[in-house]
């Protein structure tokens, strides 16, 4: 049977074809845009050319993310929290512990071992802990995004404290360290530090239990990673692409939803 | 003067009188009140003894703040991370929505309200503001401060009105709001059902309205209606989820629909605008009726202001069991400090007692209901993974 999930977040909109619960045919990653109903349509498409299939042999189709409500296709719509826990554990069924940090919010998970959701934890109405804050520490100390991880752990011991995880707070902090002659690798690894007390915190409120994994786009940046490695004193798991787990875990509720009803 | 008219079917009567407190609806009944020469005290706290209001020829009127999103007037007197209610209270005083009270009155219900009682009582809007002594725990000696905090907003209400307030007229008001009391308890009986004659949104909807209408009108409405809404039936998705929500200063129907919309059924609250209004009656028997007024308000579930955090726990957990729910949602008024520290307390007894609880921040007006929504949802979604 093959399945689909589309998640539909704040920044970046995600499609991923699946088939029997076991082969992840396709995926695709685009921007969100400001419209979320075509942007799922469009990136369900480029996800579907990789299969040689079309929309008519996905069987389900379950939506999540923000915009989960907004897909006129999909059979049901699903919190990207359970998406997460579903996704994260088909990939890693050791994992209890979850980590994801999207465009714009970030969330701690606990699951059982079937995947299914013990606790969470979100960010709330801010963008601390985000990729949008990652982006701004880029942008303010001219940086490009994909550069600032592995800079942020060549910093010395003399890490610059910024002690505001607010966006706008901190790019002012940012700023202000630049004027007094900081250079711009051990602000970046203030910046990082910043980041990563905030998400511990978060995560500190569900209970950290082994293993832990980290999904969502700043899954991919080293110096985030390799903080939390640091602070748990374990290597947390990083799916190949992480952007796509929220979609992986709505196409295996879609399957679920296709064994339910062929039952 | 009638809810609506005696054509109306049973179900717009039931419709007028749970959007009574909608801003369209919400000045109609004190402002007619008004009309025959009678005046209107805004009450800022469930804990002012609303008998003694009425005994003096008041209509004791909760005050709800401005529902819109901004309060830019309050900004002048209020930093903006404090409570939301005190702010958007003060807003609709500073903007004319409330030009129409009397008197205000309230409690030192904490810093956030002492301060907005402060502001009020130095702009003199309206003309006259009472703060009442409220304790922070029931006990023999605080009882007995209580007491005496009940005889003085007694003297002041005299003093403002001009009428004595005799034992007599106390009593039959007892009287009255004790039969409120009683039929918002069978109303809430009803939500005990497997599949309960009305929402949470809608329940919410009578004990706002019941706060702000005379109450004997509201009485012999919601008395009429009460054989329709025993045979009421509402069409559910599902009947579970059962949740009990959680939270202080809600007055807002649209929290509740939006939990309701996620895919629970909110069966019951504790909500000091919700049972904690109208929960335990006033013991008419007794021989001093200050006495037993002042008990019933002192001794009724606690709010997150009051010391005893067991006991408010216990009476949830109880609530929980009695109204046979799944999990709790409390939506946290952003900036309230005693419901976040009430939480780490609340956490603990839920955990022990195998009870899902969700704690997710929220503004005073229906605002970020994407953002609740994902939350409760995933919430819901947990207890239905669990139950499977």
């Amino acid at each position: 049977m093959i399945t689909g999930g589309i998640d539909i977040g704040s920044l970046s909109t995600k499609a991923l074809i699946l088939e029997n619960r076991e082969t992840i045919l396709g995926w695709s990653i685009m921007l969100t845009g400001p419209a979320p109903v075509e942007s799922a349509s469009a990136v369900l498409d480029a996800a579907l050319k990789e299969t040689n299939l079309c929309m008519a042999d996905i069987k389900y189709l379950v939506a999540t993310g923000y915009g989960r409500v907004n897909v006129p296709f999909a059979q049901a719509s699903v919190t990207e929290i359970s998406c997460h826990a579903r996704g994260n554990n088909w990939l890693f069924p050791s994992v209890r512990t979850i980590l994801d940090m999207g465009g714009q919010d970030c969330k701690a998970i606990r699951c059982d071992e079937k995947g299914n959701v013990l606790a969470f934890a979100m960010n709330d109405k801010c963008a601390a802990g985000t990729g949008r804050y990652l982006e701004r520490v880029a942008s303010v100390l001219n940086l490009d995004l994909e550069q600032i991880g592995p800079l942020s752990l060549q910093g010395a011991d003399k890490h610059v404290q910024i002690t505001n995880t607010c966006v706008v707070f901190a790019e002012e902090d940012i700023i202000r360290s630049i004027r007094e002659g900081h250079n711009s690798i051990d602000i970046l690894a203030g910046a990082m530090d910043a980041i990563v007390d905030r998400v511990v915190a978060l995560l500190e409120r569900v209970g950290v239990e082994e293993d832990l994994c980290v999904s969502g786009g700043v899954a991919k940046n080293a110096g985030v990673v390799g903080r939390l490695q640091q602070r748990f004193a374990l290597k947390p798991s990083i799916a190949p692409e992480p952007q796509v787990i929220g979609a992986l875990g709505a196409a295996l509720v879609a399957a679920d939803m296709g064994e339910l009803n062929a039952e | 003067m009638k809810i609506s008219d005696t054509s109306a079917t049973m179900e717009d009567r039931f419709k007028a009188l749970k959007e009574s407190n909608r801003p369209e609806n919400r000045t109609k009944w004190a402002l007619e009140w008004k009309k025959q020469g009678k005046q209107v005290m805004g009450l800022l706290c469930s804990y002012v003894p609303e008998e003694l209001v009425s005994a003096a020829g008041m209509l004791p009127w909760r005050i709800t703040g401005t529902w819109k999103e901004a309060a830019p007037l309050a900004g002048v007197y209020r930093p903006e991370m404090t409570c939301r209610y005190c702010s958007h209270a003060l807003e609709s005083v500073l903007n004319g929505e409330l030009s129409f009270l009397d008197a205000a009155a309230g409690t030192q219900l904490d810093d956030d309200f002492k301060r907005l009682l402060d502001v009020l009582i130095a702009i003199r809007k309206p003309a006259f503001t009472y703060m009442m002594y409220l304790p922070h725990a029931s006990n023999r000696i605080t009882m007995a401060m209580w007491v005496k905090s009940v005889l003085d907003l007694q003297q002041t209400l005299e003093k403002l009105t001009g009428v004595k307030i005799t034992e007599k007229e106390l009593r039959r008001q007892v009287g009255i709001y004790n039969r409120m009391r009683t039929l918002l308890s069978k109303v809430y009986e009803l939500r005990k059902r497997d599949n309960p004659p009305i929402t949470g949104a809608e329940a919410l909807g009578l004990t706002t309205a019941a706060r702000i209408m005379p109450r004997e009108i509201f009485n012999d409405e919601l008395e009429e209606l009460l054989p329709y809404l025993e045979h009421r039936e509402i069409p559910l998705k599902r009947s579970r989820p059962r949740l009990l929500m959680c939270g202080e200063y809600l007055d807002h129907p649209g929290y509740v629909d939006l939990v309701e919309k996620a895919g629970a059924v909110v069966v019951m609250d504790d909500f000091d605008t919700g049972s904690r209004y109208f929960w335990d009656l006033v013991e008419e028997s007794s021989d001093n009726i200050i006495e037993a007024i002042a008990r019933r308000y002192l001794n009724k579930p606690g709010s997150s202001r009051m010391v005893n955090w067991n006991e408010q726990a216990a009476q949830i957990v109880k609530w929980v069991k009695e109204y046979d729910c799944d999990g709790i949602v409390e939506l946290r008024q952003l900036f309230s400090l005693p419901l976040d520290y009430r939480f780490f307390a609340l956490i603990k007894k839920f955990t022990a007692a195998g009870i899902p609880y969700i704690s997710v921040d929220r503004e005073y007006h229906l605002a970020n209901e994407g953002m609740l929504r994902t939350r409760v949802e995933a919430f819901i979604e947990m207890i239905l993974a669990k139950a499977k």
